[in-house]
């Protein structure tokens, strides 16, 4: 399961960043940029948590 | 499962910080967590103002590149060579090491200081998340120019953000550093999308043309009415020494005791390049489009929603919040110093209402970076006190951590050294007519190195015989 939401968080973080270099182009317009970017904000936050804190625990820094 | 096992504040609190013994070698960490670390610390709220700062004061766009790439390298460089070597030798937080130097009733004012400066900090953090709020409800907030705030909505704006950041800040600071570790991989590539998108609409339509709309465009090297005019010295001095207290002022130190070797100290190069040299570049173009559609003093939440829509608004509340929440709590711990017997959490609530009255007035972020200078002024001389103490008094045969070998309250000769410092950078802020305190921050810290050699020898001469005692 773990690896899965990694996964995802990974698509979700590429949505975020991909379009925007996609509206630079051309390619896409203004508002489908943003709307790719809110969906993949929205995407990292409700995967993310599910194993980001995992290797996190016992810092202590 | 895994969100109930993050929320749970009794594992977090039972964590040893080592804040008055050596950090042991078996819990140092690897070059890989540093690099995590010290990414996602160094993007923030002040992000959105740093780097609109830059185009309001009209910088020049080689005079940016060049800046920010010599600053960031000199700051990574006094992190590696001058801040990870002090910490892995001695393993203790930089407080612990100035009570062991200049005593416990010096080291209080130290903290009374970095408290004022965290409460400042904070507000500014607190007006960043409060200007993305202002656009959700269409309450417009003070520019990145406005001195004092302009509506009593605003007001009420920044009481209510600043109430809830307050709150969590007393109660649950394990939550919110872990939500910075959420945020910390999503918030870079925010700042660089929406650097990214926004080009075309500044007419930039490939790689080539780009350099032509950065000059004629974003850093004219032309300054906004009323603002002073920056140059390449502002640009390099001030990314190089922003976060002086870091690493030449060595509160870092506090961070770097958990390196295996004092070379880890060349990770913060990862947190210069992504936080002050990309997110700075992205922020600057985002203000340059948002002064270019009309908008004259454009808020941080303006310009992240013109280059990110909704994410961007987002990625400003997550910036100030995630920034101001441990900042109030830092205040809080240093003011606890001062007041040892007063509950950590009523403290906090005092910092975090101190905060707030500051964050309603927007002078505050519009004069940030002299502020981080002012303080710059006064954290540095901090800084090569230790490091004189620990590796130049040896070899003069002097005794270092005084404080603590002759159990002084008020180490005189730090005391006379940190106001010589403060004093003559002042002096030449004012002689050569600056108008950045950053400038004066180096020649402060040397000024302060060579002043605590000379009192200090002059010093342990005069208590010749209490400290003989203590080397027999």
């Amino acid at each position: 399961m773990k690896p899965i939401m990694k996964f995802l968080s990974y698509i979700a973080l590429a949505m975020t960043i991909v379009p925007a270099f996609l509206a630079m182009g051309g390619i896409i317009d203004d508002a489908t940029y943003k709307t790719w970017m809110l969906a993949g904000t929205i995407g990292w936050f409700v995967t993310a948590p599910l194993w980001i804190f995992d290797k996190k625990e016992d810092e202590t820094i | 499962m895994q969100i109930k096992k993050w929320l749970n504040f009794s594992e977090a609190k039972n964590v040893n910080e080592y804040e008055r013994e050596p950090v042991p070698k078996s819990k140092v960490k690897s070059f890989k967590d540093f690099v995590g670390l010290v990414a996602g610390e160094h993007i923030a709220g002040t992000e959105f103002i740093i780097g609109p700062l830059f185009v309001v004061h009209g910088v020049g766009a080689a005079d940016l590149f060049l800046g920010l790439l010599l600053g960031n390298i000199l700051a990574t460089l006094s992190w590696a060579l001058i801040c990870a070597p002090v910490a892995v030798k001695t393993r203790i937080t930089i407080f612990y090491q100035l009570e062991k130097i200049c005593g416990f009733r010096l080291v209080s004012i130290y903290n009374f200081i970095n408290g004022l400066q965290f409460s400042a900090v904070a507000a500014a953090m607190i007006m960043v998340s409060a200007s993305a709020v202002g656009i959700l409800l269409h309450v417009k907030g003070p520019g990145l120019t406005s001195m004092y705030p302009d509506s009593f909505s605003w007001v009420l704006i920044i009481i209510a953000v600043g109430s809830v950041i307050t709150i969590v800040a007393t109660f649950g600071f394990e939550i919110v550093a872990k939500f910075s570790t959420l945020f910390a991989p999503w918030m870079p590539l925010i700042f660089l999308a929406a650097g990214v998108a926004v080009l075309p609409q500044l007419g930039v339509t490939g790689i080539d043309d780009f350099w032509q709309v950065a000059n004629d465009k974003i850093w004219t090297g032309v300054p906004l009415e009323g603002q002073t005019k920056y140059t390449f010295w502002h640009v390099m001095i001030f990314s190089w020494l922003c976060n002086n207290a870091m690493h030449i002022g060595l509160s870092d130190m506090t961070i770097y005791r958990y390196a295996k070797k004092s070379t880890y100290g060349f990770a913060s190069g990862f947190g210069m390049f992504i936080g002050h040299f990309m997110a700075w570049v992205a922020s600057g173009i985002l203000c340059a489009l948002a002064l270019s559609q009309g908008n004259d003093n454009p808020t941080p939440g303006d310009i992240a929603y013109l280059g990110a829509g909704m994410a961007g608004l987002i990625c400003v509340v997550a910036a100030g919040w995630t920034t101001a929440n441990p900042t109030i709590y830092r205040a809080g711990l240093a003011i606890q110093a001062l007041v040892p017997s007063m509950k950590r959490w009523k403290i906090t609530i005092m910092i975090g209402v101190m905060s707030i009255i500051l964050a309603c007035f927007p002078f505050i972020v519009s004069k940030l970076d002299q502020f981080l200078g002012f303080y710059a002024l006064v954290a540095a001389p901090v800084g090569a006190v230790v490091i004189v103490d620990l590796f130049v008094f040896p070899k003069l045969g002097l005794v270092s951590n005084l404080a603590e070998a002759i159990q002084l309250k008020f180490n005189a000769s730090v005391a006379l050294t940190w106001i010589i410092s403060m004093a003559a950078g002042y002096g030449l802020y004012q002689f050569f007519e600056l108008d950045f305190y950053f400038f004066v921050a180096l020649p402060g810290w040397v000024i302060g190195g060579v002043t605590y050699m000379i009192l200090g020898y002059i010093q342990q001469k005069i208590l010749v015989k209490k400290i003989k005692s203590v080397e027999l």
